[in-house]
């Protein structure tokens, strides 16, 4: 119901508001840099918050399955989750779009057309949060299998050599599924 | 009530509390993934540095010495008269911000103080308060700060975190070089007894056995031994190498990862078969084993320290010259300390390649050359017999390894070679190769376990443009001409791009390499089948 609705019609307003709010998590001289740079190189995870957030909103105004919606948000995710910060912090984004489609509906968010796309929208999010979350613990306990591989790398050798022993390597595929379909940058090319 | 929630969600600010960057406070129970565990006291009492103890970055009481702010001013005065350049660096800066955004590490993390310009204003602004006549006068108003112990743990969160990589340098109109300033700040926090392990158990280890992993004499021939059984056992042919053989030519020194760690043992098994494709009279050595030199994580006394067993092996052996592996900052020592440090190396001769006459005069003073020149002369010379199809299952592309690219300029042997042995090769993308290739995230002493996030937010660049090959021509294989390489990117890609393995070059120089003698070949090094058209991401 949102496809072709007010929300879609104030598109680019809501892109730019959402971003405000989604890079309000960086310190201030970060957050000019992430808008600034538009080269996708110089600038990885500007670009994957560009293009990340314009593949859900698109993802979210289409009607998407959950499938489909979990992985437009796993770009975002997969860079949040190791940047340090505490999970709620990680996925604050998801909400802030709640505040920005608001905001851009401006007056017409009172009208019954707005308050119902808002409603349809705001639900939609609540259904991406839940996806968000469970990538987001997806590529924590990618985390964790990557650690344990990485210390099996380094004695592999070893323990071949001197016990005998041939640790089967699980390899890249049966580390548990952060979405390796998924490129954390979706964007255009440089 | 749901109205109401949904009100206070609105309501809620995600921006964290505003601070000065002067303002020094680094939550180091929080921020456990972004930096490296202490140096364990057994390894600075068997070094001789000071203040050995057992601490965590995460305790209140980091145990100083008392005079602690002395001893650092002391040693501050005392590079300040003795090293020039950090004296320019540090007066030079107009904070133009050219370096601001060039560092993988601010690039990943998003945290300003890893800005090159802000790192380095880390060390500055105790040098303005306390060694500039403005800063004497108006303190804090010329951009001065206090030597606090809050300042002193941000130091050693910051500067541990710099992988001393030089990206930031190429882009500095005045040519500063952050590293060297990250070089001199680590080496006044050893003065007080603030090291990190992964760097003082390697240099420790390096100092007592000659190899970063205190691999003794007996265990390096056997650890040889057994790669030479699996080379049989691949190709058919029983190679030998010589290990502390006097009066051979060559001297070949490798990363010690080269010889015990997957992937890097397969790129050692490449050098074997190439050195026996030519006849190559060379010797190992079981003493000097390691190519590497954590002392450049470290101080200038220690990168001499380590250095000098090389040229020592190399006079004991008494061999011509020195050749030297697919190794990262042994080449930064070699190329830009060793000489004055250590050198010139007088005793040995111009390494002179004794297959095609080629005299690499650039090595001169050093007498040491890297196997990327010397092999590229053996193929342009047409010496090297190579059935390139056997690299068929690989779309390769290579990654400029900071030391060996910005230390000192080999950016077109590698791939002068990789062209030669394999069939499918692309580039990244030109801002992210060369002179300015980005870091793995994982070097000088970052590349271990407890700092893993860290390493994973500070390969974001690099994994970004490794991405765009994946998806852009299908590229399955990130070569490398370096041991942390080696090391670190297969955890990087495992996390960034699973798709993408890590390997060496003289790895799939090995792979396409026709020996007389051999066995029809049905793997290649790493025993996958040569046929098989599928990606090796498994490394
Ligand atoms: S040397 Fe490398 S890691 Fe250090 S500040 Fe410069 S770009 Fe960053
Ligand atoms: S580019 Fe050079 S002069 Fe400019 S801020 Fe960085 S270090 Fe200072």
């Amino acid at each position: 119901m949102l496809d072709g609705g007010l929300i879609a019609a104030r598109r680019s307003a809501l892109l730019s508001l959402w971003w405000d709010s989604a890079v309000e998590a960086f310190p201030g001289e970060t957050r000019s840099f992430l808008a600034r740079e538009k080269d996708r190189f110089q600038n990885p995870v500007g670009a994957t918050l560009r293009s990340g957030l314009m593949a859900i909103l698109d993802a979210l105004l289409t009607d998407a399955d959950d499938a489909e919606l979990e992985r437009a948000a796993q770009a975002i995710v997969k860079v949040r989750a190791v940047q340090g910060v505490p999970a709620g912090e990680a996925l604050a984004f998801v909400f802030g779009l709640k505040k920005a489609a608001r905001a851009a509906l401006g007056e017409q968010a009172e009208t019954a057309g707005g308050r119902r796309e808002l409603e349809a929208l705001e639900n939609a999010v609540d259904r991406l949060a839940l996806l968000a979350f469970t990538s987001y613990v997806g590529c924590r306990e990618r985390i964790f299998a990557i650690r344990s591989r990485e210390l099996q790398r380094r004695t592999a050798s070893l323990l071949r050599q001197t016990a005998g022993v041939d640790l089967s390597d699980p390899g890249a595929d049966d580390l548990p599924d952060s979405d390796p379909d998924c490129a954390f940058e979706g964007g255009s090319t440089a | 009530m749901a109205e109401k929630t949904q009100q206070e969600l609105l309501q809620i600010r995600y921006t964290p509390p505003r601070r000065d960057w002067m303002d020094p406070s680094v939550d180091f129970e929080a921020r456990r993934g972004s930096w490296s565990y202490p140096a364990a006291g057994k390894n600075l009492t068997y070094l001789g540095f000071p203040n050995p103890r057992e601490w965590s970055p995460a305790d209140e009481d980091w145990k100083l010495p008392d005079n602690w702010r002395e001893i650092i001013y002391e040693g501050f005065r005392e590079r300040l008269k003795k090293f020039r350049s950090l004296r320019v660096f540090l007066d030079t800066c107009v904070r133009c911000g050219a370096c601001a955004d060039k560092c993988q590490f601010f690039l990943g993390s998003g945290d300003p103080k890893n800005m090159p310009v802000l790192r380095a204003e880390l060390l500055r602004s105790v040098y303005r308060r306390d060694f500039t006549t403005a800063g004497k006068i108006l303190g804090g108003l010329a951009g001065g700060r206090e030597l606090t112990p809050e300042v002193l743990k941000e130091w050693y969160y910051y500067f541990y975190q710099c992988t001393e990589c030089r990206r930031c340098s190429v882009f500095c109109p005045y040519g500063i070089d952050t590293a060297e300033i990250t070089m001199i700040a680590r080496e006044l926090m050893n003065l007080v007894g603030l090291n990190i392990n992964w760097v003082m158990e390697p240099v420790a280890n390096c100092d007592r056995t000659g190899n970063h992993l205190g691999i003794q004499p007996h265990t390096f021939k056997d650890n040889v031994e057994f790669l030479c059984d699996e080379l049989a056992e691949i190709t058919g042919l029983r190679i030998d190498p010589p290990i502390n053989k006097k009066g051979a030519e060559i001297l070949f020194i490798v990363p010690s990862a080269d010889y015990f760690a997957d992937p890097g043992i397969f790129t050692f098994m490449g050098y074997l078969l190439l050195f026996e494709h030519i006849g190559l009279d060379y010797t190992l050595s079981a003493y000097a084993s390691e190519g590497g030199n954590f002392g450049l994580f470290t101080s200038h006394d220690t990168i001499k320290r380590l250095n000098y067993k090389m040229y020592a092996e190399a006079k004991r052996l008494g061999v011509k010259w020195i050749l030297g592996g697919e190794c990262g900052h042994m080449w930064r020592v070699i190329h830009q300390y060793m000489d004055t440090m250590n050198g010139p190396a007088d005793f040995l001769e111009v390494p002179k390649s004794p297959v095609t006459g080629t005299v690499f005069d650039h090595t001169a003073s050093t007498k040491m050359l890297h196997i990327c020149e010397f092999t590229s002369d053996l193929i342009k010379n047409g010496r090297l017999k190579f059935d390139p199809s056997r690299n068929d299952r690989y779309r390769v592309t290579f990654h400029d390894s900071c030391n060996p690219a910005r230390g000192m300029g080999i950016l077109e042997e590698p791939r002068y070679v990789l062209k030669s042995v394999c069939n499918h090769f692309y580039e990244m993308p030109d801002n992210t190769i060369r002179e300015q290739t980005f870091c793995c995230g994982g070097g000088a002493g970052l590349g271990n376990d407890e700092n893993m996030e860290m390493r994973l937010r500070g390969g974001l660049p690099r994994a970004n443009a490794v991405q765009y090959v994946h998806e852009k021509y299908g590229v399955n294989l990130l070569t490398c001409i370096c041991a942390i390489d080696r090391a670190t990117l297969p955890t990087l890609m495992d996390y960034w791009v699973p798709e993408v393995g890590v390997s060496g070059v003289h790895e799939l120089v090995g792979n396409a390499l026709i020996m007389e003698g051999e066995n029809e070949r049905p793997t290649d090094l790493r025993g996958e089948p040569i046929g098989d058209k599928e990606a090796a991401s498994d490394v």
